[in-house]
């Protein structure tokens, strides 16, 4: 039923800075990760090793990373991939050494802000409530100023965020009972404060005053005229 | 914007909008249909006044009773647990007594109600031990039969007391056969089939402690050599008969069996019997032509006597597709002079219901298929005067402008003549006034066919304006699993004909086919089969140069396009062409991209993934790809802009798991489609089905019910950029950076059990959008969206800090009666929800569809570019006359004055 799939057209625009921000939770599970990253420079034909991330602990963030260096080749390879407005696409074995179950994982990642940030990217571990690793995005690490592809350094420089899953929206109801409740108490009381303005309060007594008034100040006027 | 406010001709009158309808407005703008489904089986039954009426008991869980000289329903019963089913009906002089299994608690009940007032007699429940299967039960004179049939072949009987439910024996009936049989019973007969080995066993009623089978092998009574028997049927109205639907030479055949006393009396060659006597009326079905292409088949009736004396013969030939005969009922009575009296009430494959005089004139005919529509969709008829769309930039290269100038001309001179040419057939000319216009012409695109493709095997196009079928297929072979419906072409494109193709697997050959139709006519473009079988099958976005937006249809490594024509625009534009595919062994999801090989063929490379370990997709819910958003952003109270955050690709997937306690959780994420990016995930513990999603804008809203509080809930998500916006010309989820600010608050909603979620959709997404929600009960919701802001501001919260227009945060969502847009026409059993935009921005149309089918149009912002519908014509045009009048008068005697002056 749920073979549902999705023509999506993408349109590629100027690249702006990227906003990128850390991680907001703490995991409450500890857990490690073994990545092996292979990344395509011919937009998925072949697959070259990348080199080794290593993720020790959710918790403390710590992390550690064995980078493969870059051949010249395999740079421009990676400036060509950008002039033809194809796609970085990256394969990573994620295997979680306590439990020693492996999966594979894919992203995908616009060469040329890799190029703009001068291989310079982040890892993003999304997991599930019980610390399995969903997916992976990789996402360029903003870097201020633009890079040139003969400044580039020589191997990808990566970071490893987390992402865990929230628990899902309850509806809240306490503040809402605790609102009514105090309205009870306060109404109980006596104690509900009429903090409209005086106009506002007093409207009913004003209006037919001043229309009075301004009813006996017309009426004389008008007889004169008439004489 | 400019070129479409020539359209509103009428001008907008906001200030006096009635929120409710008045009485008499009731089915001015909207029509239901009330069904009762494809009968199983059905009795017909007299009132003590003579009157007769038709008893059934149908596939949508419903008993009901029909008029059988109209048709029309007189009472209505629905099974309300989706696990209960309704095994038999009886009708006594009076009551109308029936048996229902509930599947997961395992208990029978025994109902009874009033056969006129439809009022309910008896209810009583039968427990029977946990883990028992009931696969058939039925009624004899005081006892009820519930009936297991074992894989071994053999059937335990429970036999139960109708009035207290108490056990009265257990029987075990052996057959030997190695597979489970087929069962039913004829009144005093059990009769069961084995398929395998062409057996019938027997045994007379009631069943005994001591009773066992009687074995005959079928072609002992005379079945055809080389006959494949497929079902046993009963022949309703009938004192001993049965018959075995079989197969032979790729045609369906049956044969009649007769039971004496218990006993099997030979075979016979769709027969009937006739309640009140004991004639039995033969049907025999001829086709038009030898293949039976046509469907209309004609009938012939005989009346028999003692199964062999001709009493009456009549024939009938039906009008229009109706399949094969299935199965009928009569009724029969005989008058002094020994004529004969019946009436024969037909179902045929379609679904639908035809009753017959002895004459063999049609009395009604109801169309049940429509209880079980599986795709719908509404299409536009492009009658109204501004529906020629642009043809984009994916035409420019293709037409040059002086072609389209001329075609744009030809269209509108097309319009006027037709426009002409219905005032000059017009009799009448009293209906241009009061509002009763012809069909054809419809300017504000209101009218819409509706594209209804049922599970019988039935395709309809109904009228959005009552209801009316305009036109029906009949294709017995769909299957309703895996069957795709597309629009490929709109009738928005003068000179082309619109074009909906169905892709489905056919239920004798298993290929998959497809099937293209002219949504408007009915007319059968093209029907063939597909090379491959079918694991998805996607409608993109972009059309060619016949303006068609092709399928493209994937099997396992075969990417293949539909129409093969439009190969070239989908190799154009591959570049930008990503699909999600979910894969049916491990659960994940794959984006993939659309390539083409060297060899020129298509195929996808996969690019990212999103592992689902230890849960199942339930929903996928991507954006409309005809949606427009109108407004970027949203002005805070501070009058500073907060940014949407509209990214066209974004799906939002909710799959469920079992934790450890054994309790279903759902996680939900909101995934970019291009890159795989995941912008939100979040999980829901101890929570349950119907899920249901609606996506739309920068927002999401889902439902699912609460098992921990036991209710049903609402979450509502909605993206922002923030307050800056990095592009505001394009968006490229592979470039995008940002990471949005996920508003979220979650509801309780009042009506526990949600049967369809859908968004408003108008033309231009000017209009504020409404949720539509329907409930089991058969009511419909119209909920604006700002009760479901994630944004409302605690109860606390200042009123100067308050948003304008959100209200505060109340956990409950408050409901009132004036948010059901169906008032008192409960829908029945609702299953889906479907709307459509029109030529007015203002309006929504709407179509409910279940059990009954529910039509209407909402405006959820108030209908601020239509005039009131008491808007009085003749007041305003008599004023607007007599001031013109009133003018040139006035100028005159004026005129007159200043010459006298002059004189002067």
């Amino acid at each position: 039923m749920l073979l549902i799939m999705w023509p999506v057209f993408l349109f590629l625009s100027i690249l702006t800075p990227p906003i990128w921000a850390d991680f907001e939770d703490t995991p409450s599970t500890d857990g490690q990760f073994n990545l092996e990253v292979e990344h395509s420079l011919d937009a998925g034909q072949s697959f070259q090793d990348r080199g080794l991330l290593t993720v020790h602990s959710i918790r403390s963030k710590s992390f550690s990373s064995d980078p493969t260096d870059l051949t010249s080749e395999q740079k421009a390879q990676l400036k060509t991939l950008c002039d033809q407005g194809d796609l970085y696409l990256l394969r990573i074995k994620a295997t979680n050494p306590a439990t020693s179950q492996s999966s594979l994982h894919r992203s995908v990642a616009d060469p040329c802000l890799m190029i703009a940030n001068a291989f310079q990217d982040t890892f993003t571990l999304h997991l599930d409530w019980k610390s399995q690793l969903v997916s992976l995005s990789v996402m360029p690490t903003p870097t201020p100023g633009q890079a040139s592809l003969g400044s580039l350094r020589d191997h990808f420089q990566t970071k490893v965020a987390v992402q865990l899953m929230e628990a899902g929206p309850q509806p809240d109801t306490s503040a809402f009972i605790q609102k009514v409740e105090q309205e009870k108490l306060a109404q109980q009381r006596g104690e509900t404060k009429d903090n409209r303005s005086f106009l506002a309060k007093y409207w009913m007594y004003i209006v037919p005053v001043v229309l009075m008034l301004a009813m006996s100040s017309a009426n004389p006027e008008g007889q004169g005229g008439g004489r | 914007m400019a070129s479409k406010a020539g359209r509103f001709r009428v001008m907008a009158s906001l200030t006096t909008c009635a929120g409710a309808l008045f009485e008499d407005q009731v089915f001015k703008f909207d029509w239901s249909r009330s069904l009762v489904g494809v009968p199983l089986a059905g009795q017909f039954w007299d009132t003590p006044r003579g009157q007769s009426n038709f008893i059934l008991r149908t596939k949508n869980r419903v008993l009901a009773s029909l008029d059988s000289d109209s048709g029309k329903i007189l009472w209505r019963h629905v099974l309300d647990d989706d696990a209960d089913e309704l095994l038999d009906l009886r009708t006594t002089p009076k009551l109308v007594q029936a048996v229902s299994w509930h599947r997961e608690s395992a208990f029978l009940t025994f109902r009874a109600w009033h056969p006129t007032t439809a009022a309910l007699k008896q209810e009583t429940t039968a427990p029977l031990p946990p883990g028992t299967r009931v696969d058939l039960a039925f009624i004899h004179e005081d006892e009820v039969n519930a009936l297991t049939l074992a894989d071994s072949g053999s059937v335990t009987v429970q036999v139960l007391n109708w009035r207290h439910g108490s056990p009265v024996r257990t029987v075990t009936l052996t057959s030997g056969s190695g597979q489970p049989l087929r069962c039913i019973r004829t009144p005093d007969v059990l009769v069961c089939l084995s398929v395998s080995s062409a057996m019938l066993y027997y045994t007379p009623l009631p069943i005994s402690p001591k009773a066992a089978f009687t074995a005959v092998a079928l072609d002992k009574i005379g079945l055809p050599v080389g006959a494949r028997p497929l079902a046993l049927q009963t022949v309703p109205g009938s004192s001993g008969l049965a018959q075995i639907a079989y197969q032979r030479q790729d045609r369906e055949e049956s044969w009649l069996l007769k039971f004496d006393q218990g006993k099997l009396k030979g075979g016979l060659s769709l027969i009937t019997g006739c309640e009140h006597t004991s004639d039995i009326l033969r049907l025999e079905q001829a086709c038009a032509n030898a293949e039976c292409s046509t469907f209309k088949p004609s009938v012939k009736v005989t009346k028999l006597r003692d199964f062999t004396q001709n009493v009456h013969e009549m024939s009938f030939q039906f009008s229009q597709d109706v399949g094969r005969l299935v199965q009928a009922w009569g009724a029969c009575e005989e008058d002094e002079r020994g004529s004969a009296i019946f009436q024969l009430v037909l179902l045929t494959s379609d679904g639908s219901l035809t009753s017959l005089t002895p004459l063999g004139n049609q009395m009604w005919t109801r169309e049940e298929a429509l209880a079980s529509i599986d795709k719908v969709e509404l299409v536009a008829t492009g009658l109204d005067s501004g529906s020629m769309e642009d043809e984009g930039p994916f035409q420019n290269e293709a037409t040059d402008l002086v072609q389209q100038f001329a075609k744009r001309i030809r269209h509108h001179l097309a319009l006027i003549q037709s426009t002409i040419s219905h005032f000059l057939e017009l009799n009448d000319w009293r209906n241009v006034f009061s509002g009763n216009q012809d069909k054809q012409l419809d300017d504000f695109g209101i009218r819409k066919v509706i594209l209804a493709v049922c599970d019988e095997g039935k395709i309809f196009g109904l009228d959005n304006k009552n209801g009316e079928v305009l036109w029906n297929v009949v294709y017995p072979n769909v299957v309703g699993e895996k069957s795709y419906l597309f629009i490929q072409r709109t009738a928005m494109h003068f000179g082309t004909e619109p074009m909906a193709s169905l892709i489905f697997r056919n239920r004798y050959s298993q290929k998959f086919q497809l099937l293209t139709l002219d949504p408007l006519s009915g007319a059968i473009l093209s029907w063939e089969d597909l090379k491959h079988p079918v694991d998805q099958a996607v409608l993109l976005h972009q059309h060619d140069d016949k303006f068609i937006r092709p399928v493209l249809v994937i099997s396992k490594n075969q990417v293949d396009v539909v129409p093969s024509s439009a190969k070239a625009s989908v190799i154009k534009y591959a570049e930008k062409t990503f699909i999600a595919t979910k894969d049916p062994q491990t659960n994940d999801i794959q984006g993939q991209k659309l390539l083409v090989n060297p060899n020129g063929f298509l195929v996808l490379r996969p690019i990212w993934s999103l592992a689902n370990p230890g849960t199942e997709v339930r929903k996928f819910v991507g954006k409309s790809t005809e949606e427009d958003v109108h407004s970027q952003g949203r002005v805070m109270a501070d009058r500073s802009v907060l940014f949407k955050y509209v990214n066209p690709n974004l799906a939002l997937i909710i799959s469920e798991g079992t934790d450890a306690a054994g309790k279903l959780f759902i996680n939900v994420y909101l995934v970019d489609m291009v890159t795989g990016r995941l912008i939100f995930s979040a999980n829901h513990k101890r929570v349950t089905g119907p899920y249901h999603v609606v996506h739309s804008e920068n927002w999401a809203v889902y439902t699912y019910y609460n098992e921990k509080s036991r209710r049903a809930e609402l979450t509502s998500l909605e993206l922002f950029e923030g307050n800056e916006q990095t592009n505001a010309t394009v968006f490229s989820s592979v470039s995008d950076v940002i990471s949005p600010l996920v508003e979220r608050q979650a509801f309780i909603l009042g009506p526990s059990h949600i049967s369809a979620l859908r968004d408003t959709r108008t033309e231009k997404g000017i209009t504020t959008k409404h949720i539509l929600m329907a409930t089991k009960t058969g009511l419909v919701y119209d909920i604006p969206r700002q009760f479901l802001d994630p944004r409302r501001p605690n109860m606390n919260t200042p009123p100067e800090m308050r948003e304008p227009g959100i209200p505060p945060y109340i956990p409950e969502l408050q409901l009132p009666q004036e948010m059901i847009i169906n008032y008192n026409q409960t829908v029945g059993v609702p299953r889906g929800i479907i709307t459509a935009p029109t030529g007015l921005e203002s309006t929504s149309v709407v179509f409910v569809y279940g059990l009954d089918l529910y039509c209407t149009r909402v405006a959820p912002s108030k209908g601020f570019d239509l005039l009131k519908d008491d808007f009085d014509y003749y007041v305003i045009a008599s004023v607007l006359l007599a001031l013109i009048m009133a003018s040139f008068i006035t100028k005159r005697l004026s005129q007159r004055k200043a010459l006298k002056q002059a004189w002067k």
